[in-house]
This record gives structure tokens, C-alpha cells and sequence, in this order.
């Protein structure tokens, strides 16, 4: 191509934007010098860095030129995700030396090094470690290794190693260290107790969480902190490989057999600082090196004895003393650089993070049993004391036989905890020590029914919990993963209207209604008979007569002479997702509520479970679901005046819906889920969820819905374009709706195709 | 439909079956046996629920007749029905009448899977009047003392709360099962397949990290049975690794991450 056509290839690669024409010239010039194969292998990643920055776009296609000659094809894809992730980090600044020094910036070290990175493998990484550690983890990617108890902090990149098998283990030492430092209460120590001779008291653990914690304190009352920290930092590591040298053997042989391949990284000089003496100790205690310096052999034995994170801390005083007196400034040896650091104010904080999420569900959760107007399971005789004044509103009972829970109100009714909260309860119980009666009295306080006793404290935690925040990930297929806890999800009323919208449409579509009446009874017959059965309920007469014909014939008879009821119970929840954005605003006020109004009364008709909610919002801050209809509220009067108040509203960002309405269907129970979605365009938000991006994300939540054995159908009534909609939905997955009159009842004839 | 007639003597659990306790279920089944009352195992699949119906039967001495439940069984599987052989029609016992008339004890496994207008018939046998009405022969049977109702269902992948009437539900004494702990696991993966201690308490380790991915996409790990199973393997002179390949990763999941991190567990473990 020359320059001409490269040219024009660019503005429609980066349409409808307008870039400068002599910017892009310049951009430009070093490209319509090369092959075509060339040419477009770098023109290819045109839209996928262009909307993430323009000048980093431009800057690639100006420099990457010299790039291509040194990268195979396949290195193209890391590349460019390296790129954009150090564009994320650092900015044009960060990313420049990626393009214009490819060689030393991205293939030295993937190539001479058998790099490994862990974007490859953090996926099933964090999968092990769940395993590991019996419940979920996550793991990411940051400096030094680290963890906060949920995630584990991995750096990006492993290159030490001269190979990539090495390299690669390194990733799982660390990941299992991390993990034992959670469970083996490394991130718990609680040194002031300690000193103090006691056992650990309950209140230091319930205060607020008062800066510096307890051990950082304790690590500056030495003159070198970071020395005694790492002291600490060596001692909890001992304690995590002799867990994995018994209980890991696979790992604890890899190990073992690449142990002179990480012996050859950490090298020992002759000189005796403190670091030198860690760093010694540390690798002896990672790879199983012999220690030789006497300091060292100490540290390791001193490390052999500690069984507790109480006993690491104490220990910490006497490796001090050991070590410090080789008076010279403390640098942290490369060894425990590569074991990372003790991250003990980010752990504190997931775990307070963690407990305030609890009690946020456990209150929210509590207040909705209580609010029920369930007939109270049984009523519990002098348990406590019948004078409800002086009884606290709300009792968690312990467990009973078979381990079931029950919360007891003052007027001594008794309330069975569904497993999930049960589980929720013993959580909090296992966390506090015991269940705070403040968490009662606001759950009592919440659910009103005059049981009193809010003392105040909850209503915040109530109140936040109401609307229900939600954090989903999301998918960023440039750099083909997931953005964690990227959108937030909130589910919001909509206030009936009282109007005559719903009675109008009834009567103006009173005919196709009775019509779709009588399609959809015969849907809810859901018998029918099939004859010729080799067994069945009944004789199946003709054939019993023609067998009898047979045998007279002197012909063998058949033997499938019964008539067998096949019954198909529908057993069909759907959720019906609406696009509630600007959009719609033209249409959204007639047809589509006329869509809704008459696929409502089909829904009614078959008696299948259905719940109708709207979604729009603006950014990934602020993703928005109107509860229109919840599965399982009935088709109400109330309802119906929420169908008549629906409006257009703001953006289109339609993963997080799915993905919403998919973690909704979870909780249901039925043969059949039936995610139908109704939209005007293409999925939109304000910031970058526009155009590709939009489409791949909401593509994947479709998919991810699909993966949880949902059924997923999109019905659009797109004016401009609908190429796309094979591509997001699936061939076959959708329809689309050209003449918008005929909406209503090309909706109602698709539930009725899809489900019958 | 060949429905294999067995003669009900076959039933009989004359060997006794291997049964490690888990806790007091014994004493439990034991005791609803004698006071005529139904039971109901719960617990994840491959943990011992019918392993520990044939122990009871075995101690019971009484024919044990199990029904696998699934979406297509009907009534008449399980009462009976009538059958034309030649130009004749004569009536067939299903295993749930069998089981009744031998006084034996009938076992419905995963009975969730069963469509509830087929379960109904249980339910006058559930309760105190024991009784069995099978409706193509006008006839009322009653169940002798010697007869037992046990039911099963797995409620991780399905609730059956729902699905078992509450009413119905009360009506059973409930055994929990879920998987032993390692030590115990560990007794009877040795037990089951002949091989060594230490082997089988890495088996076990492994079996307890694939349940840890319950919230990652992994909703049942390793049952006991497939620990077995991949002891069994090994002891055929499998290599491990590639036994706990065959035996455990590839049967649990399609997912290529979860393939691959229960690759690496293999890898840890061993
Ligand atoms: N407590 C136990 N005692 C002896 N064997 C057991 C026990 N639990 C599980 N097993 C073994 O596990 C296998 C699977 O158990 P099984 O009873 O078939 O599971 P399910 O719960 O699905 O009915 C059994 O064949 C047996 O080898
Ligand atoms: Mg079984």
C-alpha cells in the first residue's frame, strides 16, 4: 500500500474519529515503506489502541515500524498487551520504550530469560491457590509479592530465572507462600498481647482498626524495623515450607530438583552484614542449601522451633540481638525481596472490609426474614424469659442437633435461618467471637414489625445494604482478560404510577390478547399421550386390536401396546432485561411498554415465573436495574402501574445487566432459565464502553450466562445496524423487530416459540 | 423396557459390606428401622450413601432393592404394571412392591431426580400407615414391620426442599453425609483399593484442594469414589500422575483453566 492507501485504511480503522491529517501523515510515513503483510499486521492493532489512547496509537504506528523486523507473529499479541499495560501504569511515558526498544524491553527478557508473565497464568493460578487454600482466591499482579487475605499480589513478570520451568515454579512457591501466610496467621500477629504474657484478648481484635496496628509498632520499637520485619518475614517462612516439605511433596520435590538453579541467583558474598546473614538463612530455608556462616545456621535453627506466628514474634527479639550487632546499614537481601513483604495494614483492612460486608448482609438478610410475613416455624416454650422488656429484642440461638440455626424474637417466636445466612452467622461468630448484639437489634430494628431495640448503629450499614450494591468484573478483550471489580451494580425501584396505560393497551389489544389467551392455556396443558409405547399408563387400543389381528394372522404380534403420558411440567423462569436508555425515548413510552403490558399477560396466562427489570446508568460507577417485576412477586396491580411508569433513562451498558440478571438466576429454581433481552442499538456507556469493547463484554456476559446453563435471547429493534447481533448474541440467539408496531406481538410469539 | 425380574433372594447382602462410620448414623439407622420410621440420606454424590445402605441392610439381614431415580421413571416402574408376553397379560411386581411384599428395604437413590406425580406413591408408605395402594389391581398393600423406605439426594446441585414437600420431608429421620474427614478418607481409599498409606493420604489431599474450588467453577470436587478409583488405577501400575489425570482431573471438569490448575495440584501433591 502506499502512503495514499495507508492512509485511508487509518480513518477508517479509527472512524468516526477525525484525527489530524498532518499528524497521521507523519505517523504514517515510516509505514507505506514496508510489505504489505507488514503494513497490516501493525495496522490490525489500529483499533485496539486507539481508543485506549490516540497519541499511544499513533506513536505505535510511527515506532513499531522498526518492531516488526525483530517479533514473530506470535509475540504480537503479548506485545501489544504489554504495551497497554504499561500505558496503564506509567502512561505515553511508560509504554514508549516497549515500541521503540522492543528488543531490550520485551524480547530479551521473554526470550534470553524463559520469562514468564503472569497475565498467562494467572487464570489457573488463582484456581490452585483456591484449591490450596480450600476456598476462593484471587491472584493479581503488582511490585513485590504480597497479600490482603483475598488476593494474592504476584509481580508481572518472572525473569530472574535462567528458564522458564524455573521461572514458572517460582510463581507457585510464591502463590503457596502467600497463601500459608493467610493460614498460617502470619498476617495476625498481635505482638502487644504477646509481650504482655496474656492470651490474646477479644477486644484488641473487635477495636477499630487505630494506626500503626500492634505489630508494625512492635517492629519499630527496633532501630532497624525492616531488619526485624524481615527477621519475622524469615521465621513465618520456615514455618510455610515445612508445611509444604509435608504436606506439598510434588512441590517440595520440584523444589528440591531445581533447587541449584535458584541457588545460582542468590549468590553469597563473603561479607558478614545482617542481609548477607538473612539472605543466606532464607535461601537455606527455601531451597534446602546448607548453610555454612554461623549466624545463618543460627537463624535456621531458631527458625526450626518457632510453631506459631506468637512464636515468630518472639523469636524476632533474639535474631536481633543475634544479628544486629554486625552494626551496618540493613538493605533487604534479593531472597526476600523475591518472598516479598508482609502487607499486615492491607490485610487488616480486607478483613475489616470483609467484616462490615458481612454485617451489612447478615443485618440486610436477618431484617428480610423477619420482615416476611412467614408464619413463625413453631413457638418456643420458656426458653428464655418471657418478660420481653427485659429480653433483648433478638436471640441467635446456637446450633441445634442437626445444625440448624434459629433467631428468637422477644414475644418467643422462633425463626429457622436458611443455610446461607446460617453459614453467614458462623462466620461472623468465628470472626467476633461472638455474635454482637447490635447486629441483632438493627436487623430487629430494620424489618420495623414493632420489634424495637435499634440503638441507630445499624441504620447506616441498612440503609447502604438497601440499594444493594453489586461489583462485577469486566471483560477487556484487547488484553484478553477480565477487569476486576471493574462496574458497580445497584437495583433500584420504580415508583408505580397510578394511570390508565395498562387498562388503554387491554382494551385497544383486546383481541390479540384473548387470542394469545388461548395459545398459551394450550402451553399450560402440559400433557400429552404418545401411543405405540412398549409400557405406559394405558392400553393402547388400536394397536392392541391390530395385534390381535397380527397374532390371529399368524403373525407375531408387537408388544408396544401402551399409551404413555409424557408430561412436561413448565418449569420456566424467565427474566426479561429492558434497555431503559436515552434512546429508547421514542419508542420506549408506547410500543415497548405495549410489549411488555401483553407479554405480561402471556406470562400470566402459561403461569410460568417471570420477572421484568430495566437497565441503563452512566459509567461503570453507576450501572443501574429498575425492578420493574421481581421473579417472585405476582403480576399485581402494582406491577402494572410499574409497567406503566417505565421511562428512557441513561446509557446502555449491557454486560453488567447480564451478568446482574444471570447472578439473580442463580437463586432459581427452575428446568428452564430464560434470560430475554430488549434493547434499541448497540450496548453504550458514556466513557470507553462504546463501539468493540461494548460488544465484547457484553458478548462474554452472554456467554458467562450461557455457561451457567441459561438460555439467553436478545430481541432488538436496532434501525441503523444489525450486523453485529450474530456476533453478540450467537446465530439464532435474537430477532430483529423492523416495523415497531409489530413489536408486541413478535415478542409473545417468540416466548411462545422459545419456550413451547 | 426389559424390566430384569430379579428373584428377590439376590437382594440379600450376605458378605459384609466395608462401612467406616462418620458418626452416629448406624445407632440412627438402626433405631428408625426398628420404629418403622423412613430415612433420608443427604450428602454429595460418591460419599458413602449407598455404601452405607448396603451395611445397613447387611445388618438387618434384609434384601436390599435400590431404583436409580431419573426424570423418566413412572409410577408403574416402581409399583408394577401389566405385561403382554405372547397373547397373554400378566402383571408384574415393580422393585418398590417387591420390596414391600419381601419386607425388605427399598432405596430410592437421588429420588429428586424423579418428576413428583411419581414420588407421590411414597408417601402413604412414608408415613404411618405404611401402606402401598397399587391402583391397577384395586389392591392395598400393607407393609410388614420388616419393610424400610430409605430415599436419597444430593443438595448441591439441587435443592430438594422444594421439591419434597415439607410435610413429606418431616415424615423422614435425616442422615447428613458429606465426605470423611482426611484420616478416615484416607482409612478408606487404603481399604478400598490395597494401596499404601502415604499414597492415599496425597490422594486425600488432593481430593480435599479439588473441593476447594467450589465458589470458582468447580461446584463438586473429587468424591471419595473417584479417589478410589484412581487408587485403583495405580495399583494396576499406572503411573500416578497419569492415573490422577485419567481418574480425577479430566472426570471433573472440561473448563481448560480448571484442567490445568488441577494439573497443577497433581503437581504439588505428588
Ligand atoms: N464411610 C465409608 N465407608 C466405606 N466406604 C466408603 C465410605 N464412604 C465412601 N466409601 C467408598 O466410596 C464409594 C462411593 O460411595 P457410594 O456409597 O457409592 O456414594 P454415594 O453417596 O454416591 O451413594 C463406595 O463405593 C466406597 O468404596
Ligand atoms: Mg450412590
Amino acid at each position: 500500500m502506499n502512503h495514499q492507501q495507508c492512509r485511508e485504511v487509518f480513518y477508517r480503522l479509527v472512524s468516526p474519529s477525525l484525527p489530524n491529517e498532518w499528524e497521521v501523515d507523519d505517523a504514517l510515513l515510516p509505514l507505506s515503506q514496508l510489505h504489505q503483510q507488514q503494513q497490516e499486521m501493525l495496522l490490525a492493532q489500529v483499533p485496539v489502541i486507539w481508543p485506549i489512547s490516540h497519541s499511544l496509537c499513533l506513536y505505535f504506528i510511527e515506532y513499531g515500524v522498526g518492531a516488526l523486523t525483530l517479533l514473530k507473529p506470535h509475540h504480537l499479541a503479548p506485545w501489544v498487551r504489554a504495551i497497554l499495560g504499561a500505558y496503564e501504569i506509567g502512561g505515553l511515558h511508560g509504554a514508549r520504550p516497549l515500541i521503540s526498544d522492543v528488543r531490550r524491553t520485551f524480547l530479551e527478557p521473554l526470550e534470553a530469560d524463559g520469562e514468564v508473565s503472569l497475565a498467562d497464568i494467572s487464570s489457573h493460578l488463582s484456581l490452585f491457590v483456591s484449591g490450596v487454600a480450600g476456598h476462593s482466591m484471587q491472584v493479581a499482579g503488582d511490585l513485590l509479592a504480597h497479600t490482603d487475605t483475598t488476593t494474592i499480589f504476584l509481580p508481572e513478570r518472572m525473569n530472574q530465572f535462567s528458564t522458564r520451568p524455573v521461572n514458572r515454579l517460582a510463581y507457585t512457591l510464591l502463590v503457596v507462600l502467600h497463601q500459608r501466610f493467610c493460614a498460617q496467621g502470619t498476617l495476625d500477629a498481635q505482638p502487644d498481647s504477646i509481650a504482655a504474657g496474656g492470651a490474646e484478648s477479644d477486644s484488641s481484635r473487635s477495636k477499630e482498626i487505630v494506626e500503626p496496628l500492634p505489630v508494625i509498632r512492635f517492629f519499630n520499637s527496633f532501630s532497624h524495623p525492616v531488619l526485624a520485619a524481615d527477621l519475622y518475614l524469615l521465621f513465618e517462612t520456615a514455618r510455610a515450607m515445612r508445611w509444604i516439605h509435608h504436606e506439598l511433596v510434588g512441590l517440595s520435590r520440584q523444589l528440591a530438583e531445581r533447587s541449584h538453579e535458584f541457588m545460582a541467583h542468590f549468590s553469597h558474598t563473603t561479607m558478614h552484614t545482617p542481609a548477607t546473614l538473612l539472605g543466606e538463612a532464607a535461601t537455606a530455608i527455601l531451597f534446602g542449601h546448607q548453610p555454612v556462616t554461623q549466624g545463618a545456621i543460627h537463624l535456621c535453627r531458631m527458625a526450626a522451633t518457632n510453631h506459631s506466628a506468637a512464636d515468630s514474634i518472639t523469636a524476632v527479639a533474639d535474631g536481633y540481638r543475634l544479628v544486629a550487632d554486625l552494626s551496618a546499614p540493613y538493605e533487604r537481601p534479593f531472597v526476600l525481596a523475591f518472598v516479598g513483604e508482609l502487607a499486615f495494614a492491607k490485610a487488616a483492612g480486607e478483613r475489616e472490609r470483609q467484616r462490615l460486608q458481612r454485617r451489612h448482609r447478615f443485618i440486610s438478610e436477618l431484617a428480610g426474614l423477619l420482615a416476611r410475613q412467614i408464619e413463625p416455624e413453631e413457638k418456643m416454650e420458656g426458653v428464655r424469659g418471657r418478660d420481653a422488656s427485659a429480653a433483648p429484642p433478638l436471640v441467635l440461638l446456637p446450633a441445634d442437633k442437626e445444625g440448624k440455626r434459629r433467631v428468637l424474637s422477644s414475644d418467643n417466636e422462633s425463626r429457622l435461618l436458611p443455610e446461607e445466612l446460617a453459614r453467614l452467622a458462623a462466620a461472623i461468630e468465628a470472626d467476633l467471637g461472638s455474635m454482637p448484639e447490635s447486629y441483632l437489634s438493627a436487623a430487629a430494628g430494620l424489618a420495623g414489625g414493632g420489634i424495637s431495640g435499634d440503638n441507630g448503629q445499624g441504620e447506616d450499614g441498612a440503609t447502604s445494604e438497601r440499594d444493594n450494591v453489586l461489583v462485577l468484573d469486566e471483560w477487556d478483550y484487547r488484553r484478553s482478560g477480565y477487569r476486576l471489580n471493574w462496574c458497580q451494580v445497584r437495583e433500584k425501584p420504580v415508583e408505580s404510577i397510578r394511570s390508565n396505560f395498562v387498562a388503554a393497551v387491554l382494551a385497544r389489544r383486546q383481541a390479540m390478547i384473548l387470542n394469545l389467551r388461548r395459545q398459551f392455556e394450550q402451553l399450560r396443558t402440559d400433557q400429552r399421550f404418545s401411543g405405540r409405547q412398549s409400557d405406559g399408563v394405558d392400553l393402547d387400543l388400536d394397536a392392541v386390536v391390530e395385534a390381535r389381528c397380527d397374532f390371529r394372522a399368524g403373525i407375531s404380534p408387537s408388544e408396544n401396546l401402551f399409551v404413555r403420558l409424557l408430561r412436561n411440567d413448565r418449569d420456566i423462569a424467565t427474566i426479561v432485561l429492558v434497555d431503559m436508555s436515552s434512546s429508547t425515548e421514542g419508542w420506549i413510552g408506547t410500543v415497548l411498554k405495549e410489549a411488555l403490558v401483553v407479554l405480561g399477560e402471556a406470562f400470566d396466562t402459561v403461569g410460568d415465573q417471570f420477572g421484568i427489570y430495566g437497565f441503563s446508568g452512566m459509567r461503570r460507577s453507576r450501572c443501574e436495574i429498575f425492578t420493574i417485576k421481581r421473579l417472585t412477586e405476582s403480576y399485581s396491580e402494582e406491577v402494572r402501574e410499574r409497567l406503566g411508569a417505565i421511562s428512557a433513562r441513561e446509557y446502555t451498558r449491557l454486560g453488567p445487566a447480564v451478568r446482574w440478571a444471570a447472578r439473580l438466576m442463580k437463586t432459581v429454581e427452575a428446568r428452564t432459565r430464560l434470560l430475554l433481552i430488549l434493547t434499541d442499538g448497540k450496548p453504550e456507556d458514556y466513557d470507553d464502553y462504546k463501539g468493540e469493547y461494548a460488544i465484547e463484554d457484553s458478548r462474554k456476559a452472554l456467554q458467562e450466562a450461557r455457561g451457567d446453563g441459561l438460555h439467553t435471547f436478545g430481541i432488538t429493534v436496532d434501525q441503523q445496524s444489525h450486523d453485529y447481533l450474530p456476533h453478540l448474541f450467537g446465530e439464532g440467539n435474537y430477532i430483529f423487530v423492523d416495523d415497531l408496531a409489530k413489536l408486541p406481538h413478535r415478542l409473545v410469539e417468540m416466548y411462545r416459540l422459545l419456550t413451547s | 423396557m426389559g424390566l430384569k425380574q430379579q428373584r428377590i433372594e439376590e437382594h440379600h447382602i450376605t458378605i459384609e459390606p466395608f462401612y467406616l462410620p462418620l458418626g452416629s448414623e448406624i445407632d440412627i439407622g438402626l433405631a428408625a428401622y426398628g420404629r418403622q420410621l423412613p430415612l433420608l440420606l443427604k450428602g454429595p454424590t460418591g460419599c458413602g450413601k449407598t455404601r452405607f445402605m448396603h451395611y445397613l441392610a447387611w445388618r438387618l439381614k434384609r434384601p436390599l432393592i435400590t431404583v436409580s431415580c431419573h426424570d423418566d421413571l413412572s409410577t408403574s416402574d416402581l409399583v408394577g404394571r401389566y405385561l403382554i408376553k405372547g397373547s397373554d397379560t400378566i402383571w408384574a411386581d415393580g422393585p418398590l412392591t417387591r420390596a414391600v411384599r419381601a419386607g425388605g428395604i427399598c432405596y430410592l437413590d437421588e429420588i429428586v431426580e424423579a418428576r413428583k406425580d411419581t414420588t407421590v406413591v411414597i408417601h402413604p408408605l412414608g408415613d404411618d400407615r405404611r401402606e402401598l395402594p397399587i391402583d391397577k389391581r384395586g389392591e392395598i398393600l400393607r407393609a410388614p414391620a420388616e419393610f424400610m423406605l430409605a430415599v436419597s439426594y444430593n443438595p448441591g446441585y439441587q435443592s430438594v426442599l422444594k421439591d419434597l414437600k415439607p410435610s413429606t420431608r418431616q415424615r423422614f429421620v435425616s442422615l447428613n453425609f458429606s465426605y470423611p474427614d482426611p484420616e478416615r478418607e484416607a482409612l478408606i481409599v487404603v481399604r478400598e483399593s490395597g494401596i499404601d498409606e502415604g499414597f492415599a493420604n496425597r490422594l486425600v489431599k488432593l481430593g480435599a484442594m479439588t473441593r476447594g474450588l467450589k465458589e470458582s467453577g468447580l461446584p463438586e470436587g473429587a468424591s471419595t469414589r473417584l479417589l478410589i478409583q484412581t487408587a485403583l488405577l495405580v495399583q494396576n501400575g499406572i503411573e500416578i500422575k497419569k492415573a490422577c489425570n485419567a481418574g480425577i482431573v479430566q472426570s471433573l471438569s472440561d473448563d481448560s483453566d480448571i484442567i490445568e490448575a488441577l494439573g497443577e495440584m497433581v503437581e504439588a501433591v505428588f
